[in-house]
């Protein structure tokens, strides 16, 4: 009886070291992408069995069909999460596209609530945090002369982004401005837990079910 | 790159042959490249995809070659334990109880389906015309056999009796085999290879010549001379009058001379190469293999070449960037050997332009736990 035990709790560590095996493969498009799915498994303490690979941009989704069909065959859970851009539904359609023509399986998130046209640009305007909203009026400001003047291109989302984080960084930490440095946990410019995340949230946390 | 030559793949399957149930390449290219974990089954796919097309009897010694070259060492067969105890047991898939393994591919110029069936018999399971095919063959004392191989290629049957005496040398001179191991260096069978390709043309010699420069600085002249009782390739360089033996450069020198070597002699037909970047130091390994492709390229010769470095892939990215290979790029695919989930092993395939942005993002083209 002891020895049947002994035996039934080897397997079942067996089979939990086999399921554990299977890891979430997120794809994104750029290194800021990257670092705020990284920190923000993290905040949600999902870490385990994750990795996050960036791509290059949207474009270049094509490219990984390959790694994707590889994944798929170990039966690892895939997600892409990408920018609506200019049109939801469009950039929807055409990821639904690139799964059937190819016969590869994956999740899809569009940033920035996977609902609304936009960027992750988008979604990081929706939560930095308020006591930082002096720096955010000067952009405005910035954007609205911009506008104004009509040479030149605006919205300047990714300017308004740099340029926060710019102006907040201390000296000794100014390179934590570049996308593939830049931190969404440990300080207080991004609100982590703003409803504004409550879409992305709900979609990271199934897989921490299945994981 | 569009090809019509007979000895040239653009697929290939191999069923129950070694750790593989099955491997399909699909849309193979003129540069090949294999990447995977270790044990994975690289070199068995090397030794898979060196048939030959039209001698069959000779891939079966050259298999039992493959064997002797993993033990580092000549196994002879006695013609009882080559039957008895044999290697070729080697090339079945273990998983299988089924002695049979197959290879079917399509050559480039045609978009038939060839087939290549090697079957392990039991004596006694022979039919009465296979039995025929077996008498009077001399060499071999039948009474003591108990297991033979059949093959069936396309339509043509046969049973095979593997004269082994014959593929004893090391190299085995005499049934060259169209594949480079990571341990083969330095060999007699290079002084053959010279003389029967390049020393016959003097712009093949300049050509060769000018590629070596990049391992033997000033080099400007090869020559097959006797050095004590044997006769060695020697180098000769610029403003030297005394040649130097070939044996006495490095490994990687060496290397290189072989594959240009080999290269060359398989004009218009393949070779494998096993761990291509296997001792050629990291600041050469773009002009390697830069004059590597060139070869190929030059000489019309296939490639299946499997690496495990990241730098040796990144330099072939950027070679194939480059302006003078852009047009190239079409003739470049990278497989990627993985384990799926059911434990079998599966090759996906990367066009040039799915490596080099794989290559780019985080993913890893080169598989491996």
């Amino acid at each position: 009886m002891i020895l049947n035990s002994s035996l039934q709790l080897w397997i079942r560590t067996l089979i939990l070291e086999e399921e554990n095996k299977m890891e979430v493969k997120i794809f994104v498009e750029g290194y800021c992408d990257k670092r705020l799915i990284e920190d923000y498994i993290s905040h949600l303490k999902l870490q385990k069995g994750f990795e996050v690979i960036y791509t290059g941009g949207k474009d270049k989704i094509k490219t990984q069909i390959p790694t994707i069909k590889k994944f798929n065959d170990q039966e690892h859970k895939v997600a892409v999460i990408f920018d609506s851009d200019k049109n939801f539904k469009n950039r929807l359609a055409d990821l639904e596209k690139l799964k059937n023509e190819n016969e590869i399986i994956f999740d899809i998130f569009l940033f920035p609530n996977h609902k609304d046209a936009g960027t992750i640009e988008d979604l990081l305007l929706n939560i930095y945090n308020p006591i930082y909203q002096p720096v955010f009026d000067c952009l405005d400001a910035y954007e609205k002369c911009l506008t104004k003047n009509g040479q030149y291109k605006v919205p300047i989302k990714k300017g308004k982004i740099y340029g926060f984080l710019d102006a907040v960084l201390p000296i000794e930490e100014e390179d934590k401005v570049k996308d593939n440095k830049r931190e969404f946990i440990g300080n207080d410019y991004w609100l982590l837990d703003n409803a504004y995340l409550k879409p992305l949230e709900e979609f990271l946390l199934k897989y921490k079910v299945e994981l | 790159m569009e090809k019509s030559n007979e000895k040239h793949l653009s697929y290939f399957k191999a069923e129950n042959f070694k750790n593989f149930n099955k491997i399909e390449l699909e849309d193979i290219s003129l540069f090949n490249v294999i990447v995977g974990d270790n044990n994975v089954g690289k070199t068995n796919l090397l030794e898979a995809l060196s048939f030959e097309n039209n001698d069959i009897t000779k891939y079966l010694c050259d298999l039992g070659f493959f064997v002797s070259n993993r033990h580092r060492k000549i196994i002879h067969f006695e013609e009882k334990d080559s039957f008895n105890n044999n290697y070729i047991f080697n090339y079945f898939n273990n998983s299988s109880d089924d002695k049979t393994f197959s290879l079917s591919y399509k050559n480039f110029d045609s978009d038939n389906l060839n087939s290549i069936k090697i079957q392990l018999k039991n004596k006694s399971e022979l039919n009465k015309e296979e039995v025929g095919s077996i008498q009077g063959l001399d060499f071999i004392d039948i009474s003591k056999i108990n297991n033979l191989l059949a093959f069936n290629s396309n339509d043509k049957k046969a049973i095979v009796l593997v004269d082994f005496s014959k593929h004893l040398s090391y190299p085995p001179s005499d049934n060259y085999m169209p594949i480079i191991f990571s341990n083969q260096i330095h060999g007699t069978d290079l002084i053959e290879f010279y003389s029967d390709t390049v020393s016959k043309s003097k712009s093949q010699k300049l050509e060769v010549i000018e590629n070596l420069n990049l391992f033997f600085n000033n080099i400007d002249n090869i020559e097959i001379s006797q050095s004590f009782e044997n006769y060695e390739l020697f180098i000769g360089f610029k403003n030297h009058d005394k040649l130097m033996p070939l044996s006495m450069f490095g490994d990687g020198a060496i290397k290189f001379f072989r594959i240009l070597m080999e290269v060359i002699m398989n004009k218009n037909g393949r070779l494998s190469i096993d761990e291509i970047d296997n001792g050629i130091h990291y600041k050469k390994l773009e002009g390697f293999l830069k004059k590597v492709v060139s070869t190929c390229v030059n000489n019309d010769t296939q490639i299946f070449c499997t690496t495990h470095s990241l730098e040796c892939l990144k330099a072939l990215k950027l070679i194939f960037e480059s302006s003078e290979n852009k047009k190239l790029q079409n003739s470049f695919r990278c497989y990627s050997l993985n384990k799926t989930k059911e434990g079998s092993i599966k090759a996906y395939k990367y066009d040039f332009e799915q490596f080099a942005s794989t290559l780019d993002s985080d993913a890893d083209i080169r598989g491996g736990e």
